[in-house]
C-alpha cells in the first residue's frame, strides 16, 4: 500500500515536473519572462535615487555605523509601536486613574484635577486627586481581598510551577521509548487551550442563574461525564476517591499552565555541555547528585526567567482581572485605570522580590553579575 | 547430578559454603556494588518516569477525549445517568447546531486568515527586533531592550481602557485629522481586523516581547564566527541576517510562529478590546463566547426545532453541551496540523538553545 501510494505520487512530481518543463519553453512563458525583465528594469530606474543615496552615504560608512544604522531600522517597527500603541497609552491611563473620565458620544472628556469656584470665591476641587484609588481601596467591596487573593495563589503557583516544569523537563530529557508521543502529548496543552469555552460556559452559569435561579449552574456539565461518580459507584472509598479527584484537578491545572515553562527549561537543559555529566559520571556521581549539582545550576538562569513569566501569566489569568475589566465595561474609566496601576504595582513589587531572591542563588556562567 | 552423587556431605557442604562466599563477596565488592546499584536505579528511575507519563499523558488526553465524546452524544440523552463514556446514540445534531450557531466554515476562513497575518508580522517584527538587539547594539540598545520588555511585564489590562479610546479615535499630533477632513479615524471596530495586523507589525502583538527575548537569546548564542566569516566574504549586514541568521533559526521560528499562531488563535481578550467580532465577520472565539445569548433564538427556527426535544431545549446542560463542541470545532483544526508540526516544534526545541 504504501509503495503504490509513493509510486503514485513519484508518477506524479514526474509529470508534473514535464509539464513545467512544457510550460517552460511555450511563447507565453516567453513573453512573461521579458515583462518581468521590463519591469525590473524599470523598478532600477525608479530606485535609483535610493540607491544613489545609499551609495553615497551608507555604503561609506564604517561597518560599526552601518551596524547601528541597521539595528535602528530593524527596531524602527517595534519602536514606533512602543512608543505609539504602548507609552502612549500607558501614559493616558496613569493620568485618566487620577481624573474622572466620561465618555459622550463617542468623545472623551477628561478632568484632571479641574477645580470650580466655591461660594467665596475660593478653589473647589471637584473630586479628590485620588478619588479612583480611594475607590478601589475603600469604597469597592471585594478588589483588596481579591488583590490578596491574587497575591497568594500567585505565589503558591510560581513555586509549583517552576519545581514541577523542571522536574517534568528533566524526564523529558534523556532517552526512552515512546519520547516523540510523549514529548507531542506535553505540550498540547499549549495548543489546547479553552479560555474561550471557559468564558462561554461562565456566560452559560451567568445567564442560567438569572432565568432558574436555582443555582444549578454548568457545573453539571462536569458531573455529567463524572469519573469520580463512577469510581464511587463500584466501590472506591469517598476519601480516596476525593482525594484523587483533587490532586487530578490540581495537576491539570499545574500541567495546562506550564508548557511554556517545560519548554523554556528543556532547551536550557540540552544546552547543558555533556561532557559535565560524563565527568561527573567517572568521578562517581549519581544522577541525582548530578542533577543537584550540573543540572540546576546550568540552568539556573532559566529559573528567573521562568518565574518573571509565571508571575506574569498567573497575574494576567487571576479573578481580578474580571473586576477590572466590569469597571471598563460599566465605562468607568477612572476606576478601571486606578485598579489596574494598583495591581501593576502589586505584580511589580512581586517580581522584584522574586527576581531579587533568585539573583542571590542564581548561578551565571560568564559571572557577570 | 550424577557429580553431586558421588561427593560426600562434607564436600557438598564446604562446596555450599564457597559459592555462599562468592556470592557474598560479590555483594560486598565495592565496584560491583557501585554498579549494581546505578542500574537498580536506573530501572527504577525509568519505571517511576513511566507512571509519571503515563499518569501526565491521561490526565492531558482525558478532558480531549472526554470533549470528543460528549460532542457526538445525541442531546436527548444529557439527562441519562447510564451513560459515562461512550454515547449510546451517536449524532451529529450537537455539531449540526454548533455549525450553524457559529457560522462555522466563515469564522474559521476569518479566523484562519487573522491568525496566519499576524503570525508573518509578528515574525517579521520580532526576528528583525531580536537580532538588533542580540547583534547590533549600540549605546543605549540594551535601555530600549529593557523598555520593550516592559510590555511583557505591564499587563494589557492597564492599557486596554486607554487603548480602546485611544483607537476608537487614532490621531497621532492631530496628522491624520489634517489629511481626514479634521475627523480622527476609528482603528477598532466590528470587522476591522487590520488592528490586530497593525498591533503584530509594530510588535505589540500578543506576548511579542516575549517572542523578542526568545529571538534575542537564541541570536547572542549563534557562533560570532559565523557572522564574521560572512562578513568577510562579502555579506551586508542585511544579506548575513537573511542568508545566515534566518536559516539557522529555524528551531526559534517555528515556536514562535506556531506560539503566535496558537494564541491568536485562541486569544479572546485582545478580540474583545478592539471589538472586531461581528456578524458579518466572525472570529470563532467571540462566537463560542456568545452561544449562551443565542442558542435559544436559533433554536426557534422551524428547521432546527425538531432537532431537540422541548425540554432539553431550555436546560443549561444543553448550552454547554453546544459550548462544548464548539470548542472542540474550534480546537480541531489546531489538533491536525499540531499533529503534523508537532515533530518539526519538538525538534525546534531542542536546537533553539534559548539559554543565551
Amino acid at each position: 500500500m504504501k509503495e503504490k501510494i509513493s509510486s503514485w505520487f513519484s508518477a506524479l512530481g514526474g509529470k508534473l515536473t514535464q509539464l513545467k518543463n512544457w510550460f517552460l519553453l511555450t511563447k507565453f512563458w516567453a513573453f512573461i519572462e521579458k515583462i518581468v525583465r521590463y519591469i525590473s528594469v524599470g523598478l532600477r530606474y525608479v530606485f535609483y535615487p535610493i540607491t544613489w543615496i545609499k551609495k553615497r552615504t551608507y555604503d561609506r560608512m564604517r561597518y560599526d555605523n552601518q551596524k547601528v544604522f541597521a539595528s535602528i531600522l530593524f527596531l524602527t517597527p517595534v519602536l514606533l509601536g512602543f512608543f505609539l500603541f504602548f507609552a502612549y497609552p500607558i501614559i493616558m491611563s496613569f493620568i485618566y486613574s487620577f481624573s474622572e473620565v466620561t465618555i459622550f458620544d463617542g468623545k472623551t472628556q477628561i478632568l484632571f484635577g479641574q477645580y470650580l469656584e466655591g461660594p467665596k470665591g475660593e478653589e473647589v476641587a471637584i473630586k479628590d486627586l485620588f478619588h479612583n484609588y480611594k475607590f478601589a481601596l475603600q469604597g469597592h467591596g471585594t478588589f483588596i481581598i481579591e488583590l490578596w487573593n491574587t497575591v497568594q495563589t500567585t505565589v503558591i503557583d510560581t513555586v509549583v510551577i517552576t519545581i514541577f516544569s523542571l522536574l517534568i523537563a528533566v524526564m523529558l530529557n534523556g532517552e526512552y521509548k515512546g519520547r516523540g508521543f510523549v514529548r507531542a502529548v506535553f505540550f498540547l496543552p499549549v495548543v489546547f487551550n479553552s479560555e474561550a469555552l471557559d468564558t462561554a460556559l461562565e456566560a452559560t452559569e451567568a445567564i442560567d442563574q438569572v432565568l432558574t435561579n436555582a443555582g444549578t449552574g454548568s457545573g453539571e456539565l462536569a458531573k455529567l461525564f463524572d469519573l469520580t461518580l463512577f469510581m464511587e459507584s463500584i466501590g472506591v472509598p469517598v476519601w480516596l476517591v476525593t482525594f484523587l479527584s483533587d490532586i487530578t484537578g490540581a495537576i491539570y491545572r499545574t500541567i495546562t499552565y506550564s508548557g511554556v515553562q517545560i519548554l523554556v527549561f528543556l532547551a536550557a537543559i540540552q544546552s547543558v555541555p555533556g561532557h559535565l555529566y560524563e565527568a561527573a559520571k567517572i568521578e562517581g556521581a549519581t544522577a541525582y547528585e548530578s542533577f543537584w549539582k550540573i543540572t540546576l545550576p546550568m540552568v539556573s538562569p532559566q529559573i528567573v526567567t521562568v518565574v518573571v513569566y509565571t508571575i506574569v501569566d498567573s497575574f494576567l489569568r487571576s479573578e481580578i482581572n474580571t473586576i477590572i475589566d466590569y469597571q471598563f465595561v460599566q465605562n468607568e474609566i477612572g476606576y478601571h485605570a486606578a485598579m489596574s496601576w494598583l495591581y501593576v504595582i502589586v505584580s511589580v513589587i512581586i517580581l522584584a522580590v522574586a527576581v531579587g531572591i533568585l539573583n542571590k542563588v542564581v548561578f551565571y556562567q560568564d559571572d557577570k553579575k | 547430578m550424577t557429580r553431586n552423587n558421588t561427593l560426600t556431605k562434607e564436600q557438598k557442604k564446604a562446596l555450599r559454603k564457597e559459592r555462599y562466599d562468592a556470592i557474598m563477596a560479590d555483594l560486598r565488592n565495592p565496584v560491583k556494588k557501585a554498579v549494581r546499584g546505578r542500574k537498580i536505579a536506573g530501572k527504577a528511575s525509568s519505571l517511576l518516569r513511566t507512571i509519571v507519563f503515563i499518569g501526565l499523558s491521561f490526565v492531558i488526553l482525558f478532558p480531549i477525549f472526554q470533549q470528543l465524546m460528549l460532542a457526538f452524544r445525541h442531546p436527548n440523552d444529557i439527562n441519562n445517568p447510564l451513560i459515562v463514556w461512550i454515547p449510546e446514540h451517536w449524532s451529529l445534531v450537537n455539531f449540526t447546531i454548533a455549525i450553524q450557531l457559529t457560522q462555522y466554515w466563515k469564522s474559521l476562513l476569518n479566523t484562519f486568515r487573522v491568525s496566519l497575518i499576524t503570525t508573518v508580522f509578528q515574525l517579521a517584527s520580532t526576528a528583525l527586533a531580536g537580532y538588533a538587539f542580540a547583534r547590533l547594539k549600540f549605546k543605549g540598545s540594551n535601555i530600549l531592550f529593557w523598555m520593550v520588555m516592559l510590555t511583557l511585564i505591564i499587563p494589557p489590562q492597564v492599557t486596554a481602557a486607554s487603548r480602546a479610546l485611544y483607537f476608537s479615535n487614532f490621531d497621532i499630533f492631530g496628522l491624520i485629522s489634517l489629511f481626514n477632513n479634521g475627523e480622527a479615524i476609528a482603528l477598532r471596530g466590528p470587522g476591522k481586523d487590520y488592528i490586530f495586523y497593525i498591533m503584530a507589525a509594530t510588535g505589540q502583538g500578543i506576548r511579542a516581547s516575549l517572542f523578542i527575548f526568545l529571538f534575542r537569546q537564541f541570536f547572542r548564542g549563534v557562533p560570532v564566527e559565523l557572522e564574521e566569516s560572512a562578513q568577510i566574504d562579502g555579506a551586508g549586514i542585511l544579506r548575513t541576517f537573511w542568508s545566515v541568521m534566518l536559516p539557522n533559526a529555524r528551531g526559534v521560528i517555528t515556536t514562535v510562529a506556531l506560539f503566535a499562531f496558537v494564541w491568536q488563535w485562541n486569544d479572546v481578550y485582545y478580540t474583545s478590546m478592539f471589538a472586531v467580532s461581528s456578524s458579518e465577520f466572525p472570529l470563532l472565539t467571540m462566537q463560542i463566547i456568545n452561544t449562551a445569548e443565542w442558542l435559544g433564538n436559533l433554536l426557534l427556527r422551524s428547521d432546527l426545532k425538531y432537532l431537540v426535544s422541548a425540554d432539553v431545549r431550555g436546560s443549561s446542560m444543553f448550552t454547554s453541551l453546544i459550548a462544548n463542541t464548539e470548542a472542540f470545532l474550534m480546537m480541531l483544526p489546531l489538533l491536525i496540523a499540531y499533529m503534523f508540526v508537532q515533530k518539526l516544534f519538538v525538534e525546534g526545541i531542542e536546537r533553539t538553545g534559548i539559554v543565551g
